[in-house]
């Protein structure tokens, strides 16, 4: 099959019609969708786990897509979170709800940018998983992806000003431990 | 100006500024969060994203794309039809199944959770180019997803045939590339067993080809006329004595093309045997099993006694003397094996036995224990013997006595002319293979498999020990006469005919002889006249290959390492040349390649020799490659080297190779080349499109270009060239069979041909 350069519209219409064209979608898109699972697992054999999950689910689901004037990776990551999120619940399903942490208090000036500038992408990775559920979604999806608000409320099923809700906790609580983490180095001796 | 910016404000043109938005001054006074929201993303931005292993992707996208081509055929063509007639009920229908599909995933059960899978030709660096790949589950698999994410490199066509859902067969369409690392690969996405089961990681199968032996030919010889020998009634054996005299069993007459008969056999039980000469000559009658002696000289062959046994006769072949007895036998069918010329073995009901030809008779072999029907087959020189005790086929080694049964083994075995191979037909899974091992009984590697409910049998080694012929029945056809390359398991028949037994090989290998069953009890010799096998470029006489020889020579012991080796390399440099130890990379590889041989300029005894070292790639480890030129100087018919350019090791590319090239000019304007590729190449992309030949700097146009399948030999020609030196690329859209391009275009260049003299006059 030889692919001919055609807007994302007419891929999606094409791959309803015949799956063979749901190819060109998954070119389009595989690097994308790959980055951000494996950006939110702890391994790469995870990672290509759930990215074949989403793409077949997409690929037997492509017949009930419905565009949402956002693009066509917005159902993707909708796929992937869903299922990342589904990984993780049958992980914790014995562990305490990370639901219940309290909301961030005592946002300490100045420091939090300095450790989130120090400190490495996975350090904040690990921060953003031990947050609540759909604030991690919605952290991921901002920061990660740097996805619009629309988009990720299309992803999530929820509207823009409840992203912006999530985010704001999100990032909040995140401040909260970078700057109790800078302390506990602190007390430790350490380097500050 | 700037102040607007920063507090918010954004131009018309200016990407909206979403995190301002999260975090406005009024739930945000000191803009701490926003702050740290720009320092995250930031942070998470200028991170390395981890990007997808290539193989991955490519293996997701094949499982994707069987899928879909099986919910577009028929099936999902009538389900879109249905559709629009009860769209709900297929709605939940479908759901239905995708929660099936997705229960199964996570509902794995215990002890199954891992795919594992095992390979015939795992590791195996010295595979026949014949095999098949198969390979065993330890559970029942999603049989389109292995096979839509299987992958072969380089690329081959194939056939997946699978035996039920556990065991996958891989059946190259041609054989495969002799030396040549290959590596077999399912996707772990792909590798899906019914229960959603995956294995912990990409399954990776490496495996390399046995290389083409430089004294050895690489396929079968091929039949070049028959003519027939001799008509004989009740034939039961032929064989060629070692001079080269045609001798038959018969019960009944034999009537030569000339018109001279034979007698006949008067004896029941056994029969005469005949020399085929012309005119023929009876040599034994009243007898059994007859062999003839290393020396060409005598013929030993069972004869009936008065008390129920049979007696071992020897009589000289093209004497006029009586038959002597040497030995008697309970045995019911006795055979005997010459050990010298002079020295018989023969079996008793109570084991084997030395006979020579004074009579003398001592026990031998006393720890060999022979089956009810005391069969045995003894190697050329004596090292092993071959028996059936209690039923079980046993190689025996003759020096220590020490024996290793033979599973599968179908039919009787037979040695290799030097003893040092033994081969015997197997039978496994209903299909027939003819497997080859260590003549004292090692491991053994199949070399041919034949197709269902074809029986192979009659086994015959050519004097050579190079090929083996045999006999191949398929049903509903006949028996037919086949041949077999050992060095690169290539097999094919030698000849339509049918009716087809006892095979017997000419001394010089030339000729393979044959009974053909005329009518009821008749037969005809029939003796098939074989060209010569194909020759490797070793064997070529001319400056250009015996710099290949030595440029080959040197990457041989490159590839075999150690102090030996590179030794020997100092011994095929040209005087006054050196070449450290250190840059000849010894032992680091695993094959070459010798590429092409080209003069460094018109009429030069110099040639560039382009060489490639091959590691071949291991679980974790991709195959490597490093090119090298040799240059080398040829002298009459040796060659030394001058210089060795190498380059680094490189991870393999991608896409087709080519691994051989050679070029021959007519002189009269034109060329042709024949380049060898290491992989099936897609036929659609072989084509001018692909080819780029220049003549002292001018392309060439009209170039005529074909492949071979068979051989993945890609040939071009060319003709109306001028004088200046030929450029030969090849590069995209050339690719494989799976759509891969080629990645390293591929370039030869050949010198200018000498100036033509002036006319005279």
């Amino acid at each position: 099959m030889t692919l001919v350069p055609e807007d994302e519209e007419g891929l999606i219409a094409r791959a309803k019609e015949d799956p063979e064209w749901f190819g060109a979608l998954y070119d389009r898109y595989f690097p994308q969708i790959y980055r951000y699972v494996a950006s939110r697992v702890s391994s790469q054999e995870l990672a290509e786990d759930i990215t074949s999950e989403v793409f077949f689910k997409a690929l037997r689901a492509i017949g009930r897509y419905r565009s949402s004037g956002h693009p066509f990776s917005s159902w993707l990551y909708q796929i992937a979170v869903n299922a990342i999120t589904d990984h993780y619940r049958s992980r914790r399903r014995s562990e305490e709800s990370l639901d219940d942490v309290p909301d961030p208090v005592d946002p300490a000036p100045a420091v939090a940018e300095e450790v989130a500038h120090r400190l490495g992408a996975q350090a904040i990775w690990s921060h953003i998983e031990s947050l609540p559920e759909q604030q991690r979604i919605a952290m991921t999806l901002k920061y990660g992806e740097d996805l619009k608000l629309a988009e990720i409320g299309t992803i999530m099923g929820k509207t823009e000003g409840a992203v912006k809700l999530l985010v704001f906790r999100g990032t909040a609580t995140l401040r909260q431990r970078l700057t109790e983490g800078r302390r506990g180095t602190a007390e430790d001796g350490g380097d500050v | 100006m700037f102040r607007g910016w920063r507090f918010g404000r954004r131009r018309p043109d200016e990407p909206r500024d979403e995190l301002a938005e999260i975090f406005p001054a009024d739930a945000d006074p000191e803009g701490l969060l926003l702050q740290t929201a720009r320092r995250v993303r930031e942070t998470l931005r200028s991170a390395a994203p981890p990007e997808p292993d290539p193989t991955y992707g490519y293996h997701l996208r094949a499982s994707l794309m069987a899928e879909a081509q099986a919910r577009r055929g028929p099936r999902a063509s009538r389900q879109r039809r249905l559709g629009s007639l009860f769209g709900v009920g297929l709605g939940l229908a479908g759901l239905a199944m995708i929660g099936v599909v997705l229960l199964s995933v996570l509902v794995l059960p215990q002890g199954a959770r891992r795919v594992v899978v095992q390979a015939s030709v795992q590791g195996n660096p010295r595979v026949a180019v014949t095999q098949a790949i198969d390979l065993s589950f330890n559970q029942p698999m999603m049989e389109s997803s292995v096979v839509a994410g299987l992958k072969i490199e380089p690329a081959v066509a194939y056939e997946a045939r699978w035996k039920g859902s556990q065991t996958l067969s891989i059946l190259p369409r041609h054989n495969l590339v002799p030396n040549v690392a290959y590596e077999v690969t399912i996707a772990k996405a792909a590798a899906r067993a019914q229960n959603g089961a995956t294995p912990l990681s990409n399954i990776v199968i490496p495996f390399g080809t046995a290389p083409l032996s430089s004294t050895t030919g690489g396929s079968p010889p091929s039949l070049v006329a028959v003519s027939q020998v001799a008509n004989v009634q009740g034939a039961q054996g032929l064989q060629y004595a070692p001079d080269g005299e045609l001798l038959v069993l018969a019960s009944g007459a034999v009537s030569g093309t000339t018109g001279a008969s034979g007698p006949g056999s008067p004896a029941s039980g056994g029969g005469a045997v005949y020399a085929l000469t012309n005119p023929e000559t009876t040599l034994a009658v009243n007898a059994s099993g007859p062999v003839v002696s290393p020396d060409s000289q005598s013929l030993a062959y069972w004869s009936p006694s008065g008390n129920g046994a049979l007696t071992l006769m020897v009589t000289q072949i093209g004497g006029n003397g009586q038959p002597q007895v040497v030995a008697s036998s309970t045995v019911p069918e006795p055979q005997a094996a010459w050990v010298t010329d002079s020295t018989l073995l023969y079996p008793e009901p109570n084991g084997l036995f030395k006979a020579n030809l004074d009579g003398q008779v001592t026990p031998a072999y006393p720890f060999v224990k022979l089956g009810s029907a005391g069969f045995f087959e003894v190697a050329p020189g004596g090292a092993a013997l071959f028996a059936e005790p209690g039923g079980v086929p046993t190689i025996y080694n003759l020096q220590t006595g020490a024996s290793s049964t033979v599973a599968g083994m179908q039919g009787l075995p037979v040695f290799s002319p030097n003893g040092s191979q033994v081969a015997y037909v197997q039978s496994q899974g209903g299909r027939e293979s003819i497997v080859v091992a260590n003549g004292l009984g090692g491991q053994p590697r199949a070399l041919v498999v034949a197709a269902p409910g074809l029986q192979i049998s009659q086994l015959a080694f050519s004097p050579g020990g190079q090929y083996i012929a045999y006999i191949a029945d398929t049903p509903g056809v006949g028996a037919q006469l086949g041949a077999l390359a050992i060095a690169t398991g290539t097999s094919d028949l030698i000849s339509s005919l049918t009716g087809m037994s006892m095979p017997a090989w000419s001394p010089e290998g030339t000729a393979i002889s044959v009974l053909q069953t005329a009518a009821a009890g008749t037969y005809e010799v029939l003796t098939l006249q074989l060209s010569s096998p194909p020759q490797l470029a070793s064997a070529t006489a001319d400056a250009s290959g015996q710099a290949l020889v030595t440029a080959s020579n040197v990457a041989q012991l490159q590839v075999s390492g150690g102090s030996a080796a590179l030794t020997a390399i100092q011994g095929l440099l040209a005087p006054g040349v050196s070449i450290p130890a250190a840059t000849l990379l010894p032992g680091r590889f695993d094959r070459f390649y010798a590429i092409s041989s080209t003069p460094s300029a018109a009429g030069s005894s110099s040639f560039q020799v382009a060489l490639e070292l091959l590691r071949d790639p291991i679980a974790s480890t991709p195959a490597e490659y490093l090119q090298e030129t040799a240059t080398v100087s040829v002298s009459g018919s040796s060659g030394v080297l001058t210089a060795l350019t190498l380059g680094s090791p490189t991870t393999l590319p991608q896409g087709p190779m080519v691994i051989s090239a050679s070029s021959t000019s007519s002189g009269a304007g034109s060329t042709t080349f024949v380049l060898q590729f290491d992989a099936d190449l897609d036929p659609s992309t072989v084509g001018a499109q692909a080819v780029e030949l220049t003549s002292g700097g001018q392309s060439v146009s009209g170039l005529q270009v074909s492949y071979q399948a068979a051989s993945r030999q890609m040939v071009i020609s060319a003709t109306g060239l001028g004088t200046g030196p030929l450029v030969l690329t090849i590069g995209p859209p050339l690719a494989d069979v799976d759509h891969t391009l080629i990645s390293v275009p591929y370039q030869l260049s050949l010198p200018a041909p000498p100036e033509p003299p002036p006319a005279s006059g």
